[in-house]
């Protein structure tokens, strides 16, 4: 079974297996990167040492397993025909702040349902949204103030930062529809009851960018759609 | 008598046959002539809107009978009848209490009229009393009759009051009986007020029956002096009056006769003309600016103003197809006699022009501003006079000292064609243009060009530029260039522009790179122009080289402009030998024969040869160098020596908008026969009006070729347009007040230095981000990546700085500039203004913001006790944590400076205090996309401040960090401008 | 019928008749003259004329329709002074208004064509009297007066003309009127000028000769327009009207239209 890390997903294809059109199938696949794996580059902690600095802090932009597996990358159905948004997961889905780090680094969110950050470190963090489609935010997240909520009612592809922490980096991807995945540690993905049909699929990557691929999905069953980013 | 001789020349009875045709014929022409008079195009569009009125007024009484709710109206109807029938049967005492209230009336009047004539009476009588009195006589008997008459007024007084009284109590006895009718009836026009309204609009605009005969009938020919319901409406303007014949008479706008709605609301999606004007707020509507009792129509959109015709009135047509379609319909044709023709609609931005003048910019004229901003940058003014560009500064660099900074090959091929080297610059091109296409004409100009060169490095002052005092990083300098803040005015299109978008643009697409970064000269190919030596002294200090420049200091250090230099020197032209223009190669007989031309023009022959040869080779190119530079107005843009007080060579254009077409010289060329295409053929390719044309090179055309592209010359030609000759008299020019004045001269500043390169000011601006986030994007991040990041590493957004700036603060910071947001690597240039300038820009900022100036008390109380400790706490690690980022004063946050936030010593100098309170309150609403975050949730205030302090008060927490903020750093003292 | 018969005769015996209608109403000789020769507009036409001069071949009939244009012109130019200023501002838009917005403003269509008109039909008239030779004695004064009337009716053309006050206007009546600078010794350009000197004085110069009467200024502007104005309106019609007068009594008693040689 496919270890997906995000809840909003289970609910959606747990919908489609049991009450979706029989007409559905599933896209699997495995996104490699075709040039060499970076080494891991140290981030130097420069501030609040005491909480961030407990463990070493390494370059996630962009993750290469041993078998060219690429981590982290979103994939989902650029032109779904049946209009269906995303629905809403049971609990808010959320980015938490733990050890001076987002995680996840890259979080799926349902159009117009709250985003929870959690700030866990017990010191000044802040959550600066960088939107292309939604109102930018940049919340103050004190000690005091555990939980941020924020909202994002368009698809879009938002990149937030913590100013205090300069090297804090995460994504989040605002789905309009549900036909979303995000790739594992291996790179492997499933998208579940996706309606039979010919689609085009895109691969978003924070570091090597967008791609797309033509893919059919079947009646039943599914279907593999492979990708591999050319070596930068 | 004899009978008389009943002979005649022609038979009676055919004379009487003519005589009834002919009276017959001419009864019919004369009726005939009536009715054509009176059948005008005017009344048949006041019939459709009045028909248009009517089908609206109809649907808006549907609407309003649809939307009363019937069971109500029913209710009230039932409860109506009911007090109807109630008030049957209570007629008898109804007629009692009218017949009780007349009695009293009655009564009333009669012992009114009684107590007046006592009262007249007593008056004279108490006067002849008085005087008797005061003469010494008798006047027992008088005084008698006074105190008699007094008695009786007053008795007559009290009865009045009395009989008041009974009059109230009559009425309000009746009004109760018929209270419950009135009240009922009261209610159902409340409920159908809206209905009865409609219904009586609809009895104006559709009358049925005999009012509509009788409408016809006061419509009619003869008749139509009565009271005509279809009549020419007009607006006379006195306040800008019409320039015709040799006068200036008020102006008679008869627009409305046939555009009835344009003053009205409700129309806004009918077809024209019965539409609604756009933009009532602005234009038309009483509360606007533009008023149409007080404006009319023509002042803005010109055209025959007393015409109720549609071709009569000058409606210019808006394209060819607009044009053929008029053509058909109205069998539109060009009226040539009328010298102000409408302007079309997509050319209605010139007529703003005559009455803003002296300003920046014209609001809400964003193609009309586009111009004057071309007409600014590009200089035009420096070859023609034209209102508003009287006092501007030459707009292109002096060439006093040129030969420090280039050699005179490279002169000589930019002279020759300036695009092929920098295809962006604004100079324009002289030579090779089609009007110097004959035998002999290249070698000529290559001759004046070489001319040109001579003359200048003959007369150019030596300016000293030191050797390099050491090496430098080309690969710094990249890094320094791109990201010190020289972006913001130049670009290096090469590195940042497609080639295809580049050869898209010479062929007349728009510019991939943004106004803004246009300001300075593209520095693609510096390297081959300007010596090292030159442009490491320039760098460190222009205005040493050219006191009018408006490139400022970058405080460079010699490090930093070694590096600089050293990278600006390996940028050369790479193009191959192909696209380059071929050098200027001497030709002594075209030059020869181009100098005896001019010599002889003042000189016989004879002695003009013996000029020519009494002048050494040096001393010929220098002379044709000076004719050919007289000639062609160089020293219109450039400072050049011995043409400082030259005065320019162009055409006056101050009144060019109102040159009729037929002054123009169209020559050959196959355009419209109207002033725009004129001025847009010129814009586009000045010399082909000389096609076809037969003269010597000193007659031929001289204006040079920008290059422009469709939209910069069509914005110009908005301009040109806008320049008439029409005298608005001062009430009715747009005058400024004393703050908007500060605010354009302000903005003038703002606009010659080029602030929105960097900043974004008055909405627009922040040109250097793109430069911004193509170099972060070079570091390795990626498109998504670096453009949502380079709003933080951009300079500030300066829309409220008078909001938040200490005046004095502000004139300091411009005169000197030192860093305040330490994570920026841009930095903020010293301009070296001066100081009316200085005063100029503090004062734009306070009068935008509307704050007092100069002089303002800023200071707040000091918190003490529990406030102090509450304000210390709020700062403190596990609240707001406020030391983790800012610095304060000498004690540095941890890590490197690019995680650090502005100093808040400075607070106490540099800001106001409310904006500081506003500032935390919500920081991303005064400027988004800050990195201060916000710590109190604009949607729930109090649910996100923290509750243990000062009761949870989201409004006192702040009022203490401010307070207690102000109280750090140093109290303001000393000059101005003092940093610590 | 009786009764109206009556009625009829009663009303022709009261004096209130008689002394409007000095003629008996029987239909005899005498009547017939006294109703042309008592009555003031029509005792300038004679109360016989010869055969030849109703036929229209001969006559043209063009005199009488230069009259009759000169009628028409009176009455609609008379309209038109209800709505024209002759002054700078206003001469020009009161064209444009007569054209847009008065009502029956057509009068001054009427007025132009009509003057257009007339200067045809008073050359067609001049020709036709020349070709059948009506100027020949006794009638060579009345050609004369004739000359005048023609020259009288162009003076009125070129008057009327500058009122519109457009370009048209303007410049064609200052060509035509700077021809009056070259006038012998009224003219300050004209022959004989020069001479007109007391020393260094000109006696005859740009501001008082011929032309500046004519303009009443040095150039066509407000002066000359009201000037222009008053002739055309009352100076020129004034002096044509006596001169008509003239013409037609002398039609009359130099022996009626001339017939036939």
């Amino acid at each position: 079974m496919v270890r997906i890390k995000t809840s909003a997903l289970l609910i959606p294809m747990l919908c489609g297996l049991i009450a979706g059109p029989a007409l559905a199938g599933d896209i699997v696949g495995k996104v490699k990167y075709a040039g060499n794996a970076p080494a891991p580059a140290k981030i130097s902690i420069t501030k609040d040492q005491a909480v961030c600095g407990k463990e070493p802090h390494v370059e996630e932009s962009l993750l290469v397993a041993a078998d060219k597996g690429v981590k982290n990358v979103v994939i989902d159905v650029a032109d779904p025909k049946d209009g269906k948004p995303m629905p809403p997961a049971a609990k808010n889905p959320a980015v938490d702040q733990t050890g001076c780090k987002f995680l996840p680094r890259v979080q799926i969110v349902p159009a117009g349902q709250m985003l929870d950050i959690n700030n866990n470190d017990g010191i000044l963090h802040n959550i600066h949204t960088f939107p292309k489609n939604n109102v930018p935010l940049n919340a103050a997240q004190p000690k005091f103030k555990k939980t941020v909520q924020a909202k994002f009612d368009k698809p879009d592809v938002v990149q937030i930062k913590c100013d205090v922490h300069s090297w804090m980096t995460g994504w989040i991807v605002v789905a309009g529809h549900p036909y979303y995945a995000l790739s594992d540690a291996a790179g492997s993905f499933t998208i579940s009851g996706v309606p039979a049909g010919t689609y085009t699929l895109e691969y978003w990557h924070e570091k090597l960018g967008k791609q797309t691929k033509p893919v059919t999905v079947p009646a039943t069953g599914s279907v593999t759609a492979d990708f591999e980013y050319a070596a930068k | 008598m004899p009978k008389p001789n009943e002979d005649t020349l022609y038979k009676i009875p055919f004379l009487n046959l003519l005589f009834a045709i002919s009276s017959i014929g001419l009864l019919l022409v004369t009726i005939w002539m009536v009715i054509d008079d009176y059948s005008r195009g005017w009344k048949g569009y006041q019939r459709r809107f009045q028909a248009l009125e009517a089908a609206k007024t109809g649907a808006a009484l549907k609407s309003a009978e649809e939307s009363v709710n019937p069971d109500e109206l029913k209710g009230l109807r039932e409860q109506l009848a009911a007090a109807q029938a109630a008030a049957e049967g209570r007629q008898a005492d109804l007629k009692a209490a009218q017949d009780k209230l007349a009695a009293v009336a009655t009564a009333a009047y009669k012992d009114d009229l009684t107590y007046r004539t006592l009262k007249s009476t007593y008056d004279a009588r108490k006067f002849e009393f008085e005087e008797a009195r005061h003469a010494g006589s008798s006047a027992a008997a008088l005084e008698k009759e006074t105190r008699d008459l007094e008695t009786r007024m007053e008795e007559y007084r009290v009865k009045n009051l009395e009989h008041d009284q009974a009059k109230a109590q009559a009425t309000a006895a009746l009004r109760a009986l018929t209270a419950q009718e009135d009240e009922t009836r009261k209610k159902i026009a409340d409920l159908t007020a809206g209905i009865d309204r409609l219904e009586k609009r609809l009895e104006t605009v559709a009358p049925g029956g005999a009012m509509k005969v009788a409408i016809e009938m006061l419509n009619a020919p003869l008749l139509d002096f009565v009271a005509p319901t279809r009549r020419i409406q007009q607006v006379v303007v006195e306040k800008v009056p019409l320039d015709i014949n040799f006068a200036r008479i008020p102006r008679a706008d008869r627009c409305t006769t046939c555009h009835l709605a344009a003053d009205r609301t409700g129309f806004e999606e009918d077809a024209q003309p019965f539409r609604t004007h756009s933009k009532q707020n602005l234009f038309v509507g009483a509360s606007s600016p533009h008023p149409i009792d007080r404006f009319g129509c023509t002042p803005c959109h010109r055209g025959r103003d007393r015409a109720v015709d549609f071709v009569y009135a000058t409606h210019s047509p808006d394209g060819a197809e607009q044009r053929e379609e008029w053509d058909r319909t109205y069998g539109w044709e060009r009226d040539h006699y009328w010298d102000h023709p409408m302007l079309p609609k997509s050319r209605i931005e010139a007529g703003c022009l005559k009455c803003h003048q002296g300003v920046v910019t014209v609001p809400e004229a964003p193609r009309l501003n586009r111009g004057l901003q071309i007409v600014d940058r590009y200089g035009c003014y420096g070859c023609h006079k034209m209102t508003g560009f009287n006092d501007r500064p030459k707009v292109a660099p002096r060439l006093t000292r040129i030969t420090s900074k280039a050699g005179t090959d490279w002169i000589g091929r930019w002279i020759k064609d300036p695009k092929a080297f920098r295809p962006s610059t604004r100079m324009p091109r002289f030579f090779g243009l089609p009007n110097n296409q004959g035998s002999g004409d290249a070698e000529r100009e290559d001759a004046e060009i070489l001319g040109i060169v001579a003359y200048l490095s003959d007369k150019a002052e030596k300016f000293p530029t030191p050797p390099l005092p050491g090496r430098g990083d080309a690969r710094r300098g990249a890094a320094l260039v791109a990201t010190v803040g020289c972006m913001g005015c130049h670009a290096i299109e090469k590195d940042e522009a497609a080639p295809d978008a580049l050869a898209a643009r010479a062929k007349g697409g728009d510019d991939p790179v943004v106004w803004e970064r246009r300001f300075g000269p593209d520095l693609s190919r510096i390297g081959s122009k300007a010596r090292p030596e030159w442009i490491f002294q320039w760098i460190q200090n222009p205005k040493a080289y050219n006191p009018e420049t408006r490139m400022p200091r970058l405080r460079l250090t010699t490090q930093e402009a070694l590096d600089i230099t050293a990278y600006l020197s390996g940028l050369k032209d790479d193009s191959s030998s192909e696209e380059r223009v071929a050098p200027p190669r001497p030709q002594p007989q075209a030059r020869d024969a181009a100098l005896l031309a001019f010599l002889s023009q003042r000189l016989p022959p004879a002695e003009a040869q013996a000029k020519l040869a009494a002048m050494s080779d040096r001393e010929r190119d220098v002379l044709l160098g000076q004719r050919t530079i007289s000639r062609y107005g160089c020293f219109g843009c450039h400072l050049i020596p011995g043409f400082e007080k030259t005065p320019p060579i162009g055409t006056d254009l101050s009144e060019e908008g109102s040159k009729p077409a037929d002054l123009l010289l169209f020559g050959f060329a196959d355009i419209e026969h109207t002033a725009p295409a004129w001025f847009y053929q010129k814009l586009k390719s000045p010399r082909s009006f000389d096609a076809d044309h037969d003269a010597a090179f000193y007659d031929r055309l001289r204006m040079p070729q920008f290059g422009f592209t469709d939209e910069q010359a069509d914005a110009v030609t908005l301009v040109l347009q806008g320049l008439t000759k029409e005298k608005v008299p001062l009430e009715s020019v747009r005058r400024l007040n004393a703050r908007e004045d500060a605010v354009e001269a302000g903005r003038r500043i703002v606009h010659d230095y080029n602030c929105q390169g960097c900043h974004i000011l008055d909405g627009r601006g922040g040109a250097i981000r793109q430069a911004i986030a193509s170099h972060l994007m070079s570091e390795g991040r990626s498109e998504d990546e670096a453009s949502s990041l380079a709003p933080a590493f951009a300079p500030p957004i300066i829309d409220g700085e008078g909001d938040k700036v200490q005046p004095d603060w502000l004139f300091g910071f411009l005169k000197a500039p030192s860093p305040i947001r330490p994570w920026l690597s841009v930095r903020m240039p010293s301009f070296d203004f001066s100081d009316r300038e200085l005063n100029a820009l503090v004062t734009h900022f306070a009068a935008k913001d509307s704050r007092t100036y100069p002089f303002q008390t800023i200071d707040t109380a000091a918190p003490a006790g529990a406030n102090l400790q509450a304000a210390i706490k709020l700062m403190s690690p596990d609240y707001f944590s406020c030391w983790n980022c800012h610095q304060n004063g000498a004690r540095k946050p941890e890590g490197p400076p690019e995680g650090w936030a502005p100093d808040l010593t400075l607070a106490r100098q540099r800001l106001n205090p409310d904006w500081i309170g506003r500032w935390i309150e919500n920081p991303q609403k005064l400027m988004p996309g800050a990195k201060m975050p916000t710590y109190y949730d604009p949607a729930d205030p109090k649910g996100s401040a923290p509750p243990d302090i000062l009761g949870g008060d989201p409004q006192r927490q702040i009022e203490v960090l401010r307070d207690y903020i102000f109280t750090l750093g140093q109290r303001r003292g000393g000059t101005a401008g003092a940093q610590p | 019928m009786a009764l109206l018969k009556k009625l009829w005769e009663y009303t022709r015996s009261t004096q209130v008749w008689n002394s409007i209608f000095r003629h008996g109403p029987t239909d005899n000789a005498r009547n017939r003259g006294l109703a042309v020769l008592t009555n003031v507009f029509l005792h300038l036409h004679p109360v016989k004329v010869r055969r030849s001069g109703i036929r229209l071949r001969f006559t043209w009939c063009m005199g009488g329709i230069t009259f009759f244009l000169f009628l028409v012109e009176v009455a609609t130019g008379l309209l038109l002074m209800f709505y024209y200023h002759p002054t700078v501002d206003y001469a020009y838009v009161d064209i444009v208004d007569l054209r847009e917005q008065v009502p029956l403003g057509v009068m001054r269509e009427l007025h132009r064509w009509g003057a257009h008109a007339m200067v045809i039909t008073v050359w067609l008239h001049m020709l036709r009297v020349f070709m059948t030779g009506s100027y020949k004695p006794p009638r060579e004064f009345n050609w004369n007066v004739g000359v005048l009337l023609l020259v009288l009716t162009l003076l009125l053309s070129f008057t009327g003309y500058l009122l519109p006050w457009d370009q048209l206007a303007m410049w064609a009546v200052t060509v035509g009127s700077n021809m009056a600078r070259a006038t012998p010794f009224l003219g300050h350009e004209g022959p004989g000028a020069s001479l007109l000197k007391l020393g260094d004085i000109s006696l005859v110069h740009a501001g008082n000769d011929a032309r500046f009467a004519l303009l009443a200024g040095r150039f066509v502007g407000a002066g000359a327009l009201l000037r222009f104005y008053v002739l055309h309106c009352v100076g020129i019609p004034v002096v044509a009207t006596i001169l008509m007068a003239v013409h037609f009594w002398r039609v009359r008693k130099d022996g009626g239209i001339s017939g036939p040689v």
